[in-house]
This record gives structure tokens, sequence and C-alpha cells, in this order.
């Protein structure tokens, strides 16, 4: 019981979080089916899938008390059943208000979870205009607002009498023996009774079988069970329906008797209240039944298990966790694999003869850190299908906004991805799409004119390859134009020449605010974007490349890591410390000759195979002790950051390593010219270097040097 | 379902009183007679666990003789309890 003031939902949080993440999956669903339908009609399974996506979120949302959330998905699936029973034609237009129900049931979500506002007259506008359909066979654009006052059950999609099937009157009794921990779950027993009451009538008598002793008793422990009588012209499959989401299947007894039979009758305990009443009774309320059952018709036939909102086999067989509890998992795997370098480390002191049983334990532990370390992160790798799931229907509306016909195809969709990339990854390309769309593709008429397909295709493909993933943005549009390119460069002040090949010139495109579009629209054009999705991209220690052929199209490829958490690296020495090179941005390492070394502006420069690279001592960069501080007595490791290549002096090549990487910026503080730092098998800390910023470093220390 | 935590040290107080009253023949006689009232008029809200854990405590009471009765009762709970099937366990039915 709850006194005045007492919030009643903190403890329900944790269950809500679950319905809204479930309820976000189902409308993702919903519109990725809408959007992929086109003028084309949807086949049956398509059809039952966006059904089953509405009636789920209804179902959800009625058990988690959120009520509000029904009433667009009730006319919804009202709507989708007449459809699927073919009592009204589907229409091309129903795919745009279905998509607007979606959009209206997503505010509906955010004003739940994250208490975004929520636009009443959006929600009675959408309502009306399904119910609208429902009533006149056809999607109407404009809503009677007359019909906005109406109560929502005068607008529910209850079928006209003459429309609603004889069905023989039944009486269920039905046992319900909910699992103990029903009310921590925060199921909403209310809600659950009452849409069974929607059926017929409804009788329910609560009963405490084995009553605990008090003091033992755990109140928030649920030791009831109901006995439950309804008369309804329903099926034991709408019944059942309705505990999908609340009792196993053992939990739930369910008998139809005949209701001559039903008087009288009485269930095992001394329960009187909840028989059957005579026929007469239920003839008396047929109105009532008939009502419901006009409303509930549709659930018929959904025996078949993941039908209509049944749970399918592959929805149990996954749990969900947190990311925080994940990463914290990574974590400790991550001081584990640490844990293990330094036994191995302190072992190989140990005479391999005498220690032998000791040793090939270490080697065991090792292969099993590893197993341990890779199984775990694999945890965090999503599917890529999660980003490209929202461009279908992005490009349908540009497309249509735009007066272009686009197809979108996306391949490698199950490519997985660290969660923490997929976030990052979609503001890129979703302004590498916008761009294609905008830009890149011609209008019909113009490629019918150039002998192409009027319909332009984009690609989104996703593959990886080797420690790395590969996103192709591909359209088979106008490609760059490199004459527009230079001009605009040098319009720009942005040095660039006619001698510069096609790769250096379509690199122009990614500088702050270059746009070669001749009228800035509400979709692109202005020049923010390019420049941010390098940026973006390089954040994630990613690449970005492009390659175009005039009037062939344009392909956009990115390159990133598969995670961020670990990384493939080399310790090289400077002095007494040791420091971590990323492998994926090495090419080779070398001792140079004299003949090789040169000086151009008082800097050293390298000479190799006709390339003058600039040297970068470490020492100097981080101000410490060398031992080696001449390039011919120590070694240079060649850097390879978006073509542009430096070398890097150290001291000496130690090893290779896998390293875990930890923040510095969360145990002490920004250190340029690094990305993080890893603990080696000795305990000590070496710095893993961020070879973008050593680069951008070394350039401000020539600039500072030639002021001075 | 927040509620009945904090309530439910207050009715097992309750119910210790009652069970450690005097149980001479004379109290065990007239422990029927006695009827307890419920006070629900501070009452702003309860759910199906609520009415579970007041179930209880009047199952408990009238095992000791006491036949609890609820008092300040509004149609709206009335219906609430109705709705839930508490009726018969809350002493609603007679």
């Amino acid at each position: 019981m709850t006194e005045t003031g007492r919030n009643n939902n903190i403890d329900l949080n944790q269950f809500n979080q679950v319905f809204f993440e479930e309820c976000a999956e189902h409308l993702a669903e919903m519109e990725q089916i809408l959007v992929s339908l086109g003028d084309v009609g949807p086949d049956e399974e398509q059809l039952n899938a966006i059904f089953r996506a509405a009636h789920s979120i209804k179902g959800g949302a009625g058990i988690f008390g959120f009520q509000d959330m029904t009433v667009v998905t009730h006319v919804l699936e009202s709507l989708l059943d007449r459809i699927r029973n073919h009592e009204i034609p589907f229409s091309a237009a129903m795919v745009d208000l279905f998509l607007e129900a979606g959009d209206v049931i997503s505010m509906q979500l955010a004003g739940h979870r994250d208490g975004a506002e929520v636009r009443q007259e959006a929600i009675d506008q959408i309502r009306v205009r399904l119910q609208q359909v429902i009533d006149s066979g056809a999607v109407v654009a404009s809503v009677d607002v007359c019909n906005l006052d109406k109560p929502i059950t005068e607008n529910l999609g209850v079928h006209p009498e003459s429309e609603v099937p004889a069905t023989a009157c039944q009486c269920f009794e039905m046992e319900f023996r909910p699992d103990p921990d029903i009310f921590k779950r925060g199921v909403r027993l209310e809600s659950l009774f009452g849409e069974l009451e929607e059926l017929g009538e409804l009788t329910v008598t609560a009963v405490l079988p084995a009553p605990p002793e008090f003091n033992e008793f755990d109140p928030e422990t649920c030791a009831c069970c109901w006995y439950l009588t309804l008369i309804t012209t329903a099926s034991e499959a709408d019944i059942r329906d309705i505990f999908e989401f609340v009792a196993e299947e053992d939990q739930l007894k369910v008998q139809a008797i005949p209701v001559n039979a039903a008087s009288g009758k009485a269930p095992d305990t001394a329960v009187t209240e909840g028989n059957c009443t005579s026929q007469s009774t239920c003839q008396a309320d047929s109105e009532i039944v008939d009502t419901a059952i006009g409303r509930r018709a549709y659930d018929k036939n959904e025996l078949a298990p993941g039908a209509f909102g049944r749970r399918t086999n592959e929805g149990e067989s996954s749990i969900r966790v947190g990311v925080s509890k994940v990463d914290q998992l990574i974590n400790q795997v991550g001081e584990l694999v640490i844990t293990q370098l330094m036994l191995a480390q302190t072992a190989g002191s140990l005479d391999p003869v005498v220690y032998e049983n000791l040793h090939r334990s270490l080697l065991q532990l090792e292969r099993n850190t590893r197993d341990l370390q890779q199984s775990v992160m694999s945890i965090r790798l999503v599917p890529i299908s999660i980003v490209f799931s929202r461009f279908p229907r992005m490009v349908r509306e540009l497309a249509a906004k735009l007066g272009k016909q686009v197809e979108l195809k996306t391949i490698g969709d199950s490519t997985e991805l660290d969660k923490g990339l997929i976030e990052k990854i979609t503001d890129p390309l979703t302004h590498l799409v916008r761009n294609c769309m905008d830009h890149a593709l011609e209008a019909p008429a113009a490629r019918n004119a150039a002998g192409k397909d009027p319909v332009g295709t984009i690609t989104l493909r996703a593959s990886q390859v080797g420690g790395r993933i590969v996103i192709d943005v591909i359209d088979d549009g106008a490609g760059l134009n490199r004459t527009k390119i230079l001009a605009k460069a040098a319009e720009r002040g942005i040095p660039a020449s006619d001698a510069m090949s096609d790769e250096e010139v379509w690199q122009l495109i990614f500088a702050p605010g270059f746009s070669t579009a001749d009228a800035v629209t509400d979709i692109s054009g202005r020049g923010v974007g390019m420049d941010v999705v390098l940026r973006n991209v390089q954040s994630m220690s990613g690449k970005v490349n492009i390659m175009s052929e005039t009037g062939k199209g344009t392909r956009v490829t990115i390159s990133l890591p598969l995670t961020l958490a670990i990384l493939d690296g080399l310790s090289v020495a400077v002095g007494d410390e040791k420091f971590i090179i990323p492998l994926n941005s090495i090419i080779e390492s070398l001792q140079p000759t004299a003949a090789s070394m040169k000086s151009i502006n008082g800097k050293n420069v390298v000479h190799v195979r006709g390339d003058y690279i600039p040297i970068i001592p470490l020492y100097e960069l981080f101000n410490m002790k060398a031992r080696v501080t001449d390039p011919e007595k120590g070694i240079l490791v060649l850097i390879d950051v978006d073509g542009e290549k430096a070398a890097v002096l150290v001291d000496a090549l130690l090893d290779e390593h896998q390293v875990v990487i930890k923040s510095i910026e969360t145990n002490y503080r920004k250190v340029d010219g690094t990305a993080g730092a890893t603990i080696l098998g000795d305990g000590r800390v070496a710095l893993i270097l961020d070879v973008n910023s050593l680069l951008e470093m070394r350039k401000l220390q020539a600039t500072d040097d030639r002021s001075n | 379902m927040n509620g009945v935590r904090d309530k439910f040290p207050v009715l097992a107080k309750i119910l210790d009183s009652f069970s450690g009253a005097d149980n001479s023949d004379e109290q065990q006689k007239n422990s029927s007679e006695v009827s307890p009232e419920i006070d629900l008029s501070g009452v702003t809200d309860f759910d199906a666990c609520g009415c579970q854990l007041l179930a209880l405590f009047i199952r408990k009471l009238n095992q000791g003789g006491f036949t609890a009765r609820l008092i300040n009762l509004s149609d709206t709970f009335k219906s609430k309890i109705h709705s839930l099937g508490f009726d018969r366990e809350l002493n609603l039915i007679r």
C-alpha cells in the first residue's frame, strides 16, 4: 500500500528499462519492414510481423502501466487486422501513416523513458487518422477535428455488429499461480485482469492457499493464487495471449466448460464467487462480449510459436546485460592478462628444466587467458545492421523530397563492430548517405539522358578485413567533379594544383567548410560535414578513402579498428621508458645509414626509396633523457597517418604485444601525443603513442622554431 | 508495492500485541466479540501486493479469534479490491 507523496515507481525502473528497449526494437522492426515495402503491398508474413510488433508494444505497455501507449497501438493493430483479413485494401499511403504512427509511439516512449515532451495533439491526430482508415477504408489526409473530442473507446476498432462472427459463448475457468516474484517484476495485475475483463464477464477470486507465518513472510513475495472465471466468445488462445508476458505455461491452467455446466461448479477451494453464471447471463451480456470480441477478433489463431506477439525461442536464448557490466568484465579480464604477463615474465628467469611443469601450466594459462579475452571482447560486438537499419526510411523520405528515385542496398549487415564504435559511426554514415542523395545521385531525367537507369543506387557494404572493419558507401551517381573541386579550393585559398592526383584532389573535400554545391539545401551543401566525418572517423582510429569516377559514381571507404579496448602494438624503448606504437600505423623499421640522412631547414629527414621523411625524436617530444640521440645509432620506426609519413626515432625495438588500453585522463591527466596507457608484464606503465597527434606536435614544434 | 515493506513491521507489531493478549478462558470467549477496525482513510493507493499483505494480516487476526473489519474504505477502493479478487480474503463478503 502507498501513502500520500510516496513514489510508487522507484523499484519498477529496471523492469521499465527492459520494456523501453524491447519497445524500441519492435518500432525499429516495424519501420524496417514498412520502408522496405515501397509501392508494393506487404505479404502475409510482413503484415504479421508489423502486427506482432504493434501487438507486443501494446501488451508490454499495458503490463508496465503505460496505458497511454496502448491507445495508438490498439487502433493500429485493429487496422492491420482489417488489412490482413482483406476487409481494407492496402495502399502505399498507408505506409506513411503507419510510419507516422510509429513516430508517435516513439515520442510516447521517449516521454516515459527520457522525460521528453509528448504532444498530445499528435497522438490524437494519428489515432483519428488511423480510425478514419478503419471507418472509410482509405487514408484521409486531413484530420476531422470533431473526432478528436470523441472518447477513445468510441474510436477503437470495434467491428460493426453485423461483421462480428456469431461465436458460441464459452465459460473458461482459470487457475493462475504466478511466479513468487511477480510483484517485484512490477507486473500490474489490475491491468492484466482489466484486459481479461474486456473479453467478457469476469469474476476474480484471490486465495492465500497456505498462509505463511507473518513474521517469516516476505511482503513483496506473491503467495496468492487466483481463480478466474470468464464468460466469453473469445478463444483459449485469446486468454493465454493476455498472460503471455506474465505467466509461464505451467502457471496458468485454462479449462473451457460449457456454459450450462458452469453453473454451480466451484473450484477446489471454497471459492464460490468465482463460478460461471448462467447462459442467460451470458446472453444478457452478449452485447458487451460481442463488442469485446469484435475488438480482439484479430487475436485468433495465435497458437503458433512466435505468432502475433508470442515470444519466440530466439528471444529466450539471450539475456540483456548493461554495457557497464560488460565494460567492467573487459577491464577485469584486461587486468588478468596483465597478471598473466607478469607471471610469464617472472617465470622466464626460472630454469625451464627444473620448473618444466610450471612453464607448461603458464603456457596453458596464457592460452586460456587469450581465449577468455577474445570471448569477452566479442560480447561488446554488435551487428552493423543496427546502424544500417535506420537508412531505408531516411533514403525513402529524402528521395520523395528531392524527387529522385533511389534504391538502397545493404551488404554485410551481420558484420560485427564494437558497440562504442557503432554509436560513433552513425553520424558520419548518415552524413555520407545524405550527401549521396543530395549531390551524387542525379534526378531521373538526368540519369535517363546519361543513359543510366533512372533509379539510382546507394550501397552500404560492411566487411571485416583482418583486424579492421571496412564500411563502403557507394553510389552510382555523377561522381566527384575534379575541375569544380580544384576551382573551389583555389577560391578558398586551399593549396591545390592541376598536377595533383585524383586521390589528392578528392582529399580536398575534407577541408573545413568545403562545398561545391551550387545551392545550399536543408539536406546538405553548407560545407559542414565532410571535415566532421573525417574527424569523427579519425577519433575512432579510423581512416577515410575516396574513389570516384566521373559519370559512374563514388565510393567512400571508412576503415575502423575492430575494437577500441585492445590494440596490437610494438613496444619500443626510449631511455628508461617504454612506449607502445600501434601496429596498424607502422610501415617498417630501419636503421639509417649516414648517406640516407639529410638535413632540411635544420631538421633531420631520412631518405627512403625516393621519399624524404621527417624524423621525430621521441626523447625530444617528451623531454626525456635518451640513450640514443644519433639516428644512425638508433632505430627509425616509419609510420603512416592518412598518407603522411614520419620516422619515429627510438633506442630499440622490444616486442609485439596485444595491449589493453587504459585511460590516462581518468587516472591522471591528458598527455599530448598519447592515446592512453597500458600495464606491461613487468608491472610498469607504458604510454601508447597517438601517431596523429605526434605529427601535429611535430608540426607545432616546427612552426615555433621558425617563429623563434 | 513500495509501501509494503514499510508497513510490514507495524502490522507485525500489532499482531504481536493481539497474540500477546491475556489468553484466559474469559478472554478467549470474548475475543470473537472483539472486532478490530482497520482504518484505511490514510491510504491513497494500493496494488495486489498491498492487498495480499492486508489479507494475510486479517487471516492471522482471524486465526487468533479476531474478526477484523475495514473502515473508511472508498467505493473506488472497494471496486479495486473486487477487481483484484480480494473481497473474500479482506472480509468484504460476509
